[in-house]
């Protein structure tokens, strides 16, 4: 009788988070799929564009597997991907690594380097356009005064090489800062006596970084690889801000399948989806392609999972360590782990 | 041997200072050259130039003086921008403006110029027809000087902006990231409260479906998100703006995991009591979970604050509710090569994130690492 009680009272609170989650994130995850078999009319007028779709069968996706743009635009993503992933862990590392000296002033630092995080990755691609611009732009201005021949006429992101590396660039700059702290504190739970260890042995601080470092901060690792995986695959703002998909560049004949076609050097996939929803209004082919990338994403959060299952400590539990050691701040269950949805190793979020 | 060891460590110690200030150099550097941009008169922000000069040289400037009506040529007429204003004549404050006029012919001709109101400098005479390159010499105090190159004019003039009410768009920004934070921490605390502390019959399933949402990506709903707010008619509205987001699951997952942490016996002693669910959950809980509410309501505010892409989606260019990214989007399509004008609408959106970060970094940092980031 008293667990009905209880029941009861659960209602209530349950309500508000379910009827949100179930209108907004759970009926939408389904509505996808079913606006990916259907064609919105050219007639109909944008209120009820919805209802009016046509069923057109699976024709949205065998377009998509037939078009030459949502090709490269994975290519394209791939590139992106590998431009800004390993160098970005690569950055995180070495700050980390360097930060970990506890020199003075190194949560100055610390705080400088985890800054751009919270700003809003458009308006920091607005403010690298003044970085950017052609002949007024820092960069130009700086090749300039060191007398450099002037690479790019028309400023680094006209040019269809080197324009995704320039936004890569920057989302390295404005994001590192976060693999930076998640490595401090997995860096930080390493107890120092496995160096000292080392020391007596008489390993050099190149042997240590890399047989006892690197190795025991491998699930950060991974997961800043899955996490960047999938922004990359979602990437938006950045390039509507910076160049919007260009510029145009037609393929020389040497690339097989693309050659010959005019692509978008930085239209990557995320642009893409964009651009066919926001511009041209084919919600259909938009949803197609919004399911045809979440099965390519899907697969790779679930190979994060186990990968980060079996290596070890979690980050989440690194994490809540080396907070404790440090500030003493209580959050969550103090042995919190048993009671994770996730089993022993991960903590939800951490697949991104 | 003690020394030399000490001594080595403090060239290790000043070498990793340095590269440590390099970097950090390098990933502020962009904020910095917003900053100094936005906080500079028009045409000098994306110069290397950062202390005022008392004694400036301007020019050379081309002025074409056929077909000007004899007897007075202002010479800040110039071809040289568009307003025909040179900027370092416009501005008042300028003691001394000294002239040199040359024709490509050879003719020299160098005066003073006058003070005709305090905006513009003009010439007692005029120069005979034809082209002409003119530098001018400036001459002013320190006030003047440093504020020929400083200004407040360029947040001056986007505050007070018709067409582009930045204003409007900083309170929209703010409403909607207050609005979203609070409503999602009061949904999440809710439901929270009866994950962490009650048992229901479809607990665990319940609770898994929406740690499942966390695997997609966010890009993923933009379609059927927005389709449902269309048939809502929720476009341009604030529920547009704020609703959909609201079901944050990393939310639910963060306060579940400080509630667990409140003890039982705290909850059985106010049921002796008599306490209802309702009087457990504002007495108790609420105040226990304090410093994980804060965490969620200021993550909440930037994700909110920073959310362009929903923001884009939702609004209409002549929606009420354009916020502060969506707005310097629509202001960047006239005013794209405005960089002073550009910079400063820039900081509108980062300055207030960046004061909230200094003051409540350590709470954000533990916030975004506990989840990984959700996006």
């Amino acid at each position: 009788m008293s667990t009905r009680q209880t029941h009861r009272e659960v209602v209530p609170f349950l309500l508000p988070f379910t009827v949100i989650f179930v209108i907004f994130l759970f009926f939408p995850a389904l509505y996808s799929i079913y606006l990916s078999f259907r064609k919105a009319s050219l007639y109909s007028d944008l209120t009820n564009i919805f209802t009016t779709m046509k069923y057109v069968g699976f024709q949205n996706y065998i377009d998509l597997l037939h078009d030459r743009d949502f090709l490269w635009s994975l290519v394209m993503t791939t590139y992106y991907g590998i431009l800004v992933v390993p160098p970005g862990i690569f950055v995180s590392l070495v700050l980390a690594a360097l930060l970990s000296n506890r020199l003075p002033g190194h949560k100055i630092f610390r705080s400088a380097f985890f800054l751009p995080n919270v700003l809003d990755l458009f308006v920091v691609s607005i403010v690298w356009t003044a970085i950017y611009a052609p002949k007024l732009g820092v960069l130009d201005q700086l090749f300039h005064a060191l007398k450099l021949p002037v690479l790019f006429k028309h400023g680094i992101l006209a040019d269809p090489v080197w324009a995704l590396p320039g936004i890569a660039l920057m989302v390295i700059l404005k994001d590192s800062g976060f693999g930076m702290i998640l490595y401090l504190a997995a860096i930080q739970n390493i107890p120092r006596d496995v160096y000292e260890a080392a020391d007596i042995d008489g390993a050099t601080a190149w042997q240590k970084f890399t047989k006892i470092t690197f190795p025991l901060v491998k699930p950060v690792t991974l997961l800043l690889i899955v996490t960047g995986i999938l922004r990359s695959l979602m990437a938006f703002p950045e390039i509507y801000a910076l160049t919007q998909g260009r510029p145009f560049q037609e393929i020389p004949n040497w690339v097989p399948y693309f050659a010959g076609a005019t692509l978008g050097m930085t239209k990557i996939a995320g642009y893409y989806l964009f651009e066919k929803f926001y511009l041209s209004y084919q919600y259909g082919y938009a949803a197609a392609m919004s399911v045809i990338l979440l099965f390519i994403s899907l697969p790779l959060s679930f190979l994060s999972f186990f990968a980060l299952r079996t290596e070890g400590p979690s980050v989440g539990e690194m994490w809540r360590k080396w907070r404790r050691s440090r500030r003493g701040i209580s959050m969550g269950n103090a042995e919190g782990e048993s009671t994770s949805p996730f089993g022993e190793g991960l903590k939800p979020g951490e697949v991104g | 041997m003690m020394s030399g060891y000490r001594f080595l460590r403090m060239i290790r110690g000043s070498l990793l200072a340095a590269i440590l200030l390099v970097a950090a150099v390098f990933v502020l550097f962009p904020f910095f050259w917003m900053l100094s941009t936005s906080l500079k008169t028009e045409g000098r922000g994306m110069k290397f130039e950062f202390l005022p000069r008392r004694v400036a040289e301007v020019g050379p400037v081309e002025i074409d003086t056929a077909g000007v009506r004899v007897g007075e040529i202002q010479f800040d007429r110039t071809t040289v921008d568009e307003t025909g204003v040179h900027p370092a004549l416009r501005s008042a404050g300028a003691d001394e403006v000294i002239f040199v006029a040359e024709e490509a012919k050879g003719k020299r001709v160098s005066g003073r110029l006058f003070p005709k109101d305090t905006e513009v400098w003009a010439a007692r005479e005029a120069l005979p027809a034809g082209n002409w390159k003119i530098t001018y010499t400036v001459k002013r105090g320190w006030k003047a000087a440093f504020f020929n190159l400083y200004t407040f004019n360029n947040y001056r003039r986007l505050i007070r902006n018709k067409s582009f009410p930045f204003k409007t768009y900083l309170f929209n920004s703010f409403l909607v990231s207050v609005s979203a934070a609070i409503l999602t921490v009061i949904l999440c605390a809710l439901a929270a409260y009866v994950f962490a502390k009650k048992e229901f019959p479809g607990k665990t399933v319940l609770f898994w479906s929406f740690m499942a949402a966390m695997m997609i990506p966010g890009m993923m709903y933009m379609v059927p998100q927005f389709a449902i707010v269309t048939q809502f008619g929720w476009i341009n509205t604030l529920q547009g703006l704020v609703v959909p987001h609201l079901a944050n699951v990393f939310g639910l997952f963060l306060l579940k995991q400080f509630m667990e942490a409140i003890p039982d016996s705290l909850l059985e002693a106010a049921e002796m009591d008599g306490a209802t669910e309702t009087t457990k959950f504002l007495k108790i809980i609420t105040p226990l979970s304090m410093p994980s509410l804060a965490i969620l309501f200021l993550l909440t505010f930037i994700t909110q604050w920073n959310n362009f892409f929903w923001q884009l989606i939702v609004n209409t260019p002549d929606s009420p509710y354009i916020t502060l990214p969506y707005g310097i989007a629509l202001f960047r399509g006239q005013y794209e090569t405005k960089y002073e004008l550009m910079m400063a609408a820039s900081s509108f959106s980062i300055v207030p994130i960046v004061i909230l970060f200094l003051f409540t970094q350590r709470y954000l940092i533990e916030g975004l690492t506990a989840g990984g980031v959700k996006e």
